[in-house]
């Protein structure tokens, strides 16, 4: 091994010098028994001989001295690579439209696909901005019961499985929400979004503060880490905001510190399914307290002053210990809740746990989609080149003759197949550099139209992984580019072509085959990429079509928070009759309503059901969605009532308790009955009034538009009033030109009020489905970018065959043809290509587009139609790219054609 | 190489330096003196009268240095 890499090592010096000395040196490296060092020396000193030697070649041409003799072959490779460099300029400047067609064609591929890449690179495979991210993992609750394995932690399992696991070094727990928290300024009271964490969080990520500190150990309460977007937002960058105390709900909070400005915790991905608000930045960090005052405020304590074990809201960030696997952590989290499954019975029943890789739970979710896009843009790529290639193989056609010149005065067929290659390189070169430009705009264009959703896209940029990324697809198109054209001339036979040139006949069977093949290729990825665009575009019409069960138009939502001097029932609800009265009461309003969770705006809040008459266990009781409706909520949003009626002035905090269900619940619940008048409790408590139901409305889409139906229950806010509803409002005209008006007279209600999150449900739908718009805007200008590559890859060799059988049209129309003939036997000509192409095409994509499953929605990856439509419209396509060459053809003068000769 | 042990040399570093000496004629090779009984790969170099010249040319130059240290004592604190 050893002489072996001596060997190589030896490669390092000028030839000249290996020949003179080589011998003596591997000697003496066998005598004096060296090792690695002496072999790194070598390779050091090799190449600083290599670069004196070309440095004093390139200032002193006439003086080499006799180990380098003056026109030896040792320069031969850097002459070569010069005059072909030369040549190669020189061409490119005497033919200056097919140079500029050719970089432009280049630098589009190479920099469309080094932006995609840029964004996989920053989304995907950056590490997170914390120390160690390999090691990360995140810790859940299995709910078996309901089949969902990420499911959040109660406070107290977390305490067991931070105490007890024996694979990680730390377990930190979060809430898996974000909190709004009511800053109280002189200007008023506004909104911040916090997340708590456990005290040691930071530490465990790894990162300590910006300014300040982060929290130490076992410190729960009165202080907050701030963000660093909302220091300077907030706080234009105060350099004195450490030690400032904050009024936050009332009670006093000291800045201890700010986190650097690419620190991130939660990502979106880390959060659950439940939640107060769908914002995800988060603008401050606050402690989980175990004990003590804000422990019961966040109802950390049951009655008893326990841990809470039956309510599942945390999420949790481990740090696997050095040399295990996530799989070792799972295993033993998994025993650990089997053993709290024993010892709690009553609360763990069905709980397992999974463990997750921190990178894969915070951007897991839009790997497939940015996969897809990748493979789309290697596609694009693919056939940018293949174009560039048949442009190449075309003029290197027209240049038969100089080649022929070039082998008949001795180079040989390696010699010309490097000139070739070196001219390809080069264009690819040019390409590349341009794409740099094109990367750069299609990068700010993408982070520009992304979605907000989108995990880290503000994270994407330019590093050297990306740089690497572009120098190695320019210089894989090069060759690829090269290959071709590079091996076809190589075998051309001087004197065939020397003679034949004359009479301007050009191509061998060769390249003519391998200027169909090209062709064939090219129709097949137009028709691949076609077909994954046209399935994404179906599914995103159905999805669009897909009816959320409401209005959407002319409505206006936000949220708010109560003021908290409202501690009782009657002051809110007198509160909020006061409220709903003067919003109504505002000019443009058609009606108003609240409720707890907006549709495509927020997350859920689930609880079990006991219906009467129908005894269950607690671990078996059917869960559904809780909400609360407010004054005209339904009628607000056009939600149809079914059956039986809605909420009205009867159903006051008095009278008899009821409820309305959705058309799931029904169905779920009461398949063979009529749910009205059926009684029904939330909760698993055996004991409680009953609540009747009053009336069915139809389903509304509260996840997503592609979500499943659930089963849904609300209850009337006059029997349960909430503290931070969501309010909904109809009206007259654009409903974003309330906004003001609204905020206007909320402050005048009560300046304390904090109302944040306000939007248009137009506004909400079309983000619920931004992602996919994403994705699909970006495949469709692949496919429209693959269809005009296609038309112009056939065009080029169509009219190429074209002008080089202009002299055998000229013969067949001399001897009687009809033009109409010779026009069906171009386009037939290239009809058949394309058909070849569209064959292999479809199969291709048959066998890919199984992978876009995860984007499909309400049409099927093997969807007849759309194989069926996409050949044809390629087929069309080839057909109208070939008529122009074609209608050259027949125009073609017999007389001018024959004359050649 | 005779250079008593003081100096250890890198064979690339010396071979660059023999190749230097080679091209600007200051040594050049010999045919090996007793060719029987010999290793083929060792080789014989000689001074050229160049290289003679700029050999004492280059030890006037020292000597010249060595004399400028000397007349400002620049050696004296090292000698005691």
């Amino acid at each position: 091994v050893k002489n072996a890499l001596f060997s190589l090592a030896l490669l390092a010096y000028p030839k000249a010098f290996r020949r003179h000395f080589g011998a003596e040196m591997r000697d003496e490296f066998a005598r004096s028994n060296g090792g690695l060092l002496t072999i790194a020396r070598h390779v050091t000193n090799g190449l600083a001989e290599r670069g004196s030697a070309i440095t004093r070649w390139a200032y002193f041409p006439d003086f080499t001295p006799h180990l380098y003799e003056s026109h030896g072959s040792h320069f031969m490779f850097w002459d070569t690579l010069r005059a072909d460099i030369r040549h190669t300029l020189r061409l490119a400047i005497k033919t200056p439209v097919f140079t500029t067609l050719t970089i432009l064609a280049l630098a589009l591929g190479i920099g469309a696909t080094t932006a995609i890449f840029a964004v996989v690179n920053g989304v995907l495979l950056r590490s997170l901005p914390y120390r160690d991210d390999g090691r990360l993992v995140n810790v859940w609750t299995f709910n078996t019961k309901e089949n969902e394995p990420r499911y959040p932690l109660s406070p107290a399992n977390f305490l067991d499985f931070q105490k007890s696991n024996t694979t990680l070094d730390g377990l930190e727990g979060y809430y898996t929400f974000v909190t709004p928290t009511q800053l109280q300024a002189e200007a008023g009271t506004e909104v911040m979004y916090s997340v708590f964490v456990t005290s040691n969080m930071f530490n465990m990520l790894g990162r300590p503060a910006a300014m300040g500190r982060a929290f130490a150990v076992g410190e729960e309460n009165g202080v907050i880490v701030l963000s660093d977007g909302y220091w300077r937002r907030r706080f234009g960058a105060d350099a004195n905001i450490v030690g400032r105390t904050l009024t936050l709900n009332n009670l006093p909070f000291q800045v201890i510190g700010v986190m650097p400005p690419d620190f991130v915790f939660p990502y979106p991905g880390m959060l659950g399914p439940s939640g107060f608000t769908r914002v995800t930045g988060v603008d401050a960090w606050l402690p989980i307290a175990f004990s003590g005052p804000m422990a019961a405020n966040n109802r950390m304590l049951t009655q008893s002053g326990q841990i809470v074990r039956n309510v599942h809201w945390f999420g949790a960030i481990g740090r696997l210990k050095a040399g295990v696997a996530a799989e070792q952590a799972e295993a033993d989290m998994k025993t650990i809740a089997a053993q709290l499954e024993q010892s709690y019975p009553q609360t763990n029943t069905g709980y397992s746990a999974t463990v997750v890789r921190s990178i894969d739970q915070s951007v897991g979710r839009v790997r497939p989609a940015l996969m897809i896009l990748l493979a789309g843009i290697a596609f694009v790529l693919l056939m940018a080149s293949v174009n560039v290639a048949n442009m190449l193989l075309a003029r290197s056609i027209a240049r038969e003759k100089e080649l022929a010149t070039r082998a008949a005065l001795g180079a040989g067929r390696s010699r010309i197949a490097r000139q070739l290659l070196t001219e390809s390189v080069l264009f690819a070169l040019a390409g590349g550099l341009v794409g740099l430009i094109v990367m750069w705009w299609t990068l700010q264009g993408l982070i520009a139209l992304a979605p907000a959703d989108i995990p880290r896209i503000d994270e994407v940029s330019v590093d050297w992984r990306v740089l690497i990324a572009a120098a190695a697809t320019t210089l894989a198109t090069g060759v690829l580019v090269g290959v071709l054209p590079a091996l076809s001339s190589a075998s051309v036979n001087p004197q065939a072509s020397l003679q034949d040139a004359s009479r301007g006949t050009v191509g061998g069977s060769l390249r003519r085959r391998a200027r169909a093949t090209l062709v064939v290729a090219e129709v097949a990825l137009a028709v691949a990429i076609t077909t994954g665009a046209v399935l994404l575009l179906r599914s995103f019409v159905s999805v669009t079509n897909i009816d959320p069960g409401f209005e959407t138009a002319n409505l206006l939502t936000w949220q708010m928070n109560l003021p908290q001097r409202l501690s009782n029932e009657t002051d809110r609800l007198a509160f909020y009759r006061d409220f709903f009265a003067r919003m109504e009461a505002l000019p443009g309003v058609v009606s108003v309503g609240g409720t707890t969770r907006v549709p495509l705006g927020s997350t859920s809040v689930s609880t079990t059901v006991q219906i009467e008459g129908r005894p269950l266990p607690a671990s078996e009781l059917p869960e559904v969605q809780f909400l609360r409706a407010m004054h005209d909520f339904f009628a607000t949003m056009g939600i149809p009532i079914r059956r039986g009626r809605g909420f009205d002035e009867r159903d006051g905090p008095t009278a008899p308790r009821v409820a309305v269900i959705n058309e799931t619940m029904a169905g779920k619940l009461f398949p063979n009955q009529d749910p009205i008048g059926q009684h029904v409790r939330t909760g698993p408590n055996p004991s409680g009034a009953w609540t009747t139901i009053i009336g069915v409305i139809g389903d509304i889409k509260h996840g997503g538009l592609e979500e499943e139906m659930q089963p849904e229950m609300y209850i009337s806010y006059l029997q349960g009033a909430p503290i931070g509803p969501f309010i909904v409002m109809r009206t007259a005209g654009d409903p974003a030109a309330m906004a003001e008006t609204v905020r206007a007279e909320i402050r005048n209600i009560d300046k304390t009020i904090p109302i944040y999150d306000m939007r248009t449900m137009a506004t909400l739908r079309s983000d619920s489905v931004s992602m996919r718009r994403f994705i699909l805007m970006i495949v469709v200008a692949f496919g429209a970018l693959a269809l005009g590559l296609a038309a112009i890859g056939v065009y080029g060799v169509m009219s190429l065959i074209v002008s080089e059988r202009t002299r055998e049209v000229g013969v067949r129309l001399a001897l009687g043809a009809r033009p109409a003939e010779l026009l069906r036997m171009v386009v037939g000509q290239a009809a058949k290509l394309a058909g070849i192409g569209v064959v292999i095409g479809a199969m291709a994509a048959a066998l890919l587009t199984p992978l876009l499953d995860s984007q499909l929605y309400g049409v099927r990856a093997g969807d007849p139609a759309t194989f069926l439509i996409v050949p044809a419209l390629l087929l069309a396509t080839a057909a109208l790219a070939a008529l122009v060459p074609a209608r050259k053809a027949m125009r073609v003068d017999p007389m001018t054609a024959l004359r050649i000769e | 190489l005779r250079s008593g042990g003081a100096v250890s040399l890198h064979a690339g570093t010396l071979y660059r330096a023999l190749a230097r000496l080679l091209e600007n004629e200051l040594i050049e090779e010999l045919e090996s003196p007793h060719a029987r009984h010999d290793d083929e790969r060792r080789r014989y170099y000689r001074l050229t009268s160049r290289g003679i010249a700029v050999g004492r040319a280059e030890v006037e130059r020292l000597e010249g240095q060595l004399a400028a240290a000397r007349t400002r004592r620049l050696l004296k604190g090292a000698r005691a």
